[in-house]
């Protein structure tokens, strides 16, 4: 339970705010590849809580600036994309990736009016099929080039739903590995029986009515990036990759997730402080020897949060995850909810968070903001039972990692 | 650049404020005459920030009214029309066109109670087939008889549109004569373009990559304040001072109306503030025949409604007006003239606003703002270049020989432009 105070600075990210500034130390990304294109150069898009336009000149150059164009405030997501910028629909000024202004064509010739006017523009950069861009204080970090938005020879689809909740509501879902067994067996069994005919859901209640695997324990260990994630399923021993490897979520908003040869990103995107993009990037490995065919582009598809009848969506895994988000509220009220033993996940990764509004209030740099060309090359990450590029056995390099006692652990027992 | 104070003062509607009193000093039109039958006797009418109900009796007399019965306010756009006026749907008290009460028929025999329940009522009056409305104080003065609301022997319509933006935007767009090489030119060339399937698109990509691509290119423009509002010129690449285009111009009428037009046809375009981000822009278009052609009477003014956005929610842009409505709605439901830059072109937007604040003064000391008509001059006739006026032969009709004159405001432009287009 915190007060308003405290909730309010861990989950608010407009300019200014605590959150927001330490939001804006990361990389983010804001739309797939795809999205800017020929035939739709431009997109209006919202992150941390500023209207911006994001647009592809005509060589391919993506640029992300402030929306109103300086003369008349007309909307830059209606310009004309040129070789240099985008250009205003309504009197041609001209903007470049940098917010330059670079042609104000029906002045006078020799006006210097040009150099006057300037947009805020932000940095992006593309990989993996996605662009990302950097909101915070130079120099700007590098991008981090995790393993799977740099594998070759894999097959990459992305998509994305908006969801009307704060970023922080799917953070803490990802630190309480037990709602596993009542949102997606419980709750979502109970959903997908009951949209089955009659003599069919009764068949699938029984086999899906139930909670899976009980989790024994839990475990948490903070590493470089972030946090690790273990649980120890009934039935099983400490030895198993479940409890010994575990997956990890990186600081401050994207969860791995991997199981047998994909493997994935949720990115919780903070649109504003009510807002959130929820976007999986999925990566699938072929088994060893076997070539997929070149991509050339990653697709992209927007999801539907509500079904026909304007209720969330809740059949497939995702889904009953943003529903949760969803139905936590704009903002989840943290001066009234009550932790129990299964949220100590919860409670580390609110710790890490305000040491890490600290540091930056400090003048320091925060966990996993990365600075060293050298250590950017394909920064791998462990996924338990995953089957990584070439490899027979889960676990890629991490396969033989040691057993460890997690640094916080919680018995359901 | 305005602060926000300035920028409120000239775009706010609402009864009580500075622009909300002068936009009350003007008739405005509100409905085609067409659209009150015995099919459709209501409309529900929202002007400078007020809801009101339009009525035609039986009788055809027409009546605009507040919206709600007094009695137990339920909306009287539901009601009955009957000869003396609009009956409500629940309990049938009868409100005529100045918004007395002349039944109760529930109430007990001998009842005064009616007498004591009046509904606000403004002066509404036709002209062109169109209805229009007075808002402001007593004694309202004359519905101007513009030449095209009165000419015989033309055939007329109306296009009528709703846009989720302030009156103003659109006034800046009108003494704003640059935006046509951009907006409609260069822009609009590019939305057709992107229209056509991709495999299609290479021969307008060559041709808008060619000289005159984005139309004439406009050398200077000017602009001279007269008697109702702003003229507004401009010289064209390759034409001389006594051009038209130059030497007679088209006007902007005071507060919130284009004419326009070329040819046979000759336009207003009122923007009629609906409140402080929502405009009903009144599109009136007149063509007039070829000469010697006798027309057949028209009978009704047919009226158009468009929707300004397409299916997937972008503001439509394929014709020209469409790409004007575009950039107003683009700019904002009010656009934040805190944060803007004016150029060299915009000299004709400092001039506007430089008026509005002259009127705004002239009104706040008791006297009648600019085109407030209190004499009965018959039709009015407006300066349009390249026009073909009833009964005349030559473009220009009445203005054909108005002398060239330096403009009271004059701004040469770049001398060459250049884009480009991919």
């Amino acid at each position: 339970m915190l007060t308003q105070a405290q909730n309010d600075r861990i989950t608010r990210v407009a300019p200014g705010t605590p959150m927001g500034n330490l939001m804006r130390r990361y990389w983010h990304p804001v739309a797939a590849s795809v999205e800017v294109n020929e035939e739709n150069p431009t997109k209006e898009v919202r992150l941390l809580g500023e209207d911006l336009v994001l647009f592809r000149s005509t060589r391919g150059v993506v640029g992300l600036i402030e929306p109103s164009c300086p003369h008349r405030k007309a909307n830059l997501s209606y310009g004309v994309p040129e070789p240099e910028g985008i250009r205003c629909a309504y009197h041609g000024w001209l903007f470049d990736e940098t917010g330059a202004c670079i042609d104000q064509p029906s002045e006078p010739a020799g006006s210097k009016f040009k150099d006057k006017v300037k947009l805020k523009a932000y940095k992006t950069e593309e990989l993996g099929g996605l662009i990302f861009a950097y909101m915070g204080p130079e120099p700007a970090p590098l991008l981090p080039n995790w393993d799977i938005l740099t594998w070759t020879n894999v097959t990459r689809t992305i998509n994305a739903v908006d969801m009307p909740a704060n970023w922080l509501q799917c953070m803490d879902n990802s630190l309480d590995p037990v709602h596993f067994q009542w949102l997606h067996r419980y709750w979502g069994g109970w959903n997908i029986a009951r949209k089955l005919p009659a003599g069919e859901g009764q068949d699938f209640d029984r086999s899906t009515l139930s909670r899976g695997r009980e989790h024994v324990k839990v475990g948490f260990d903070r590493f470089e990036y972030g946090i690790v994630k273990r649980r120890l399923l009934e039935g099983e021993t400490e030895e198993d990759q479940w409890w010994r490897i575990g997956h990890p979520i990186l600081f401050p908003n994207i969860l791995r997730v991997a199981q047998d040869h994909w493997h994935s990103f949720q990115y919780r995107i903070p649109i504003d402080d009510t807002h959130t993009k929820h976007m999986l990037y999925t990566v699938v490995v072929p088994e060893p020897g076997v070539t997929v065919a070149e991509q050339g582009f990653v697709p992209y598809v927007e999801r539907e949060l509500y079904d026909e009848k304007g209720r969330l969506n809740n059949t497939i895994v995702p889904a009953q995850d943003e529903a949760a988000w969803v139905m936590q509220g704009p903002i989840t009220d943290r001066t009234t909810e009550h932790l129990g033993v299964t949220d100590v996940g919860i409670i580390l990764f609110r710790k890490m968070i305000n040491e890490n509004l600290q540091i930056v209030e400090d003048g320091g740099e925060p966990i996993n903001v990365h600075r060293d060309p050298a250590k950017n090359v394909a920064i791998p990450l462990a996924t338990e039972h995953t089957y990584y590029p070439g490899d027979d056995f889960t676990g890629g390099q991490f396969a033989d990692k040691p057993l460890l006692p997690p640094q916080v652990e919680a018995s359901m027992q | 650049m305005l602060n926000a104070a300035q920028n409120e003062r000239l775009t706010q509607t609402s009864k009580g404020t500075p622009m909300g009193e002068l936009l009350r000093r003007y008739w405005h039109p509100i409905a085609g005459s067409s659209e009150l039958n015995e099919e459709n006797p209501t409309k529900e009418i929202r002007l400078l920030a007020e809801d009101l109900v339009l009525f035609r009796t039986t009788k055809g007399g027409i009546g605009l009214i507040e919206p709600s019965c007094p009695h137990r306010k339920a909306n009287l756009s539901y009601g009955v029309p009957e000869p003396d006026g609009i009956r409500c749907a629940y309990h049938g008290w009868v409100f005529d066109e100045t918004g007395a009460c002349l039944d109760q028929p529930s109430e007990p025999a001998g009842s005064r109670f009616k007498d004591k329940v009046k509904i606000k009522a403004y002066p509404v009056e036709e002209l062109g087939g169109v209805v229009w409305a007075y808002l402001g104080p007593a004694p309202a003065p004359i519905l101007p008889k513009w030449d095209i609301l009165t000419w015989d022997n033309v055939e007329r319509f109306i296009v009528s549109m709703e846009l989720p933006c302030n009156w103003l935007q659109c006034m800046d767009n009108s003494l704003d004569p640059v935006h046509f090489e951009w907006l409609h030119n260069y822009w609009g060339s590019y939305v057709l373009g992107m229209e056509k399937p991709a495999e299609e698109r290479a021969e307008w990509k060559e041709r808008m990559q060619s000289e005159n691509a984005r139309g004439r290119h406009e050398v200077k423009v000017g602009f001279d304040r007269f008697e109702y509002g702003v003229i507004k010129r401009r010289l064209l690449e390759g034409d001389t001072e006594d051009n038209q285009w130059w030497r007679i111009g088209h006007p902007v009428l005071f507060p919130n109306t284009l004419r326009v037009g070329q040819n046979r046809n000759f336009s207003f375009q009122i923007r009629v503030p609906m409140d402080d981000t929502h405009t009903h822009h009144f599109v009136y278009r007149v063509q007039v025949p070829e000469e010697g052609v006798v027309l057949p009477p028209q009978g009704p003014v047919r009226v158009d409604f468009e929707n300004v956005y397409k299916p997937d929610g972008r503001v439509r842009a394929d014709w020209v007006l469409g790409q004007d409505q575009a950039a107003w709605i683009i700019q904002g439901p009010i656009t934040d003239r805190t944060d803007e830059h004016l150029g060299a072109t915009d000299v004709g937007i400092i001039l506007y606003r430089k008026l509005i604040n002259e009127q705004l003064k002239i009104m706040e000391d008791g006297g009648d703002p600019i085109n407030v008509h209190r004499t009965d001059k018959g039709p009015i006739y407006l300066q349009q270049e390249h026009s073909y006026y009833p009964g005349y032969t030559e473009t220009g009709g009445p203005f054909r020989d108005m002398p060239l004159h330096s403009p009271d405001v004059e701004m040469e432009l770049a001398e060459k432009i250049s884009a480009d287009f991919a």
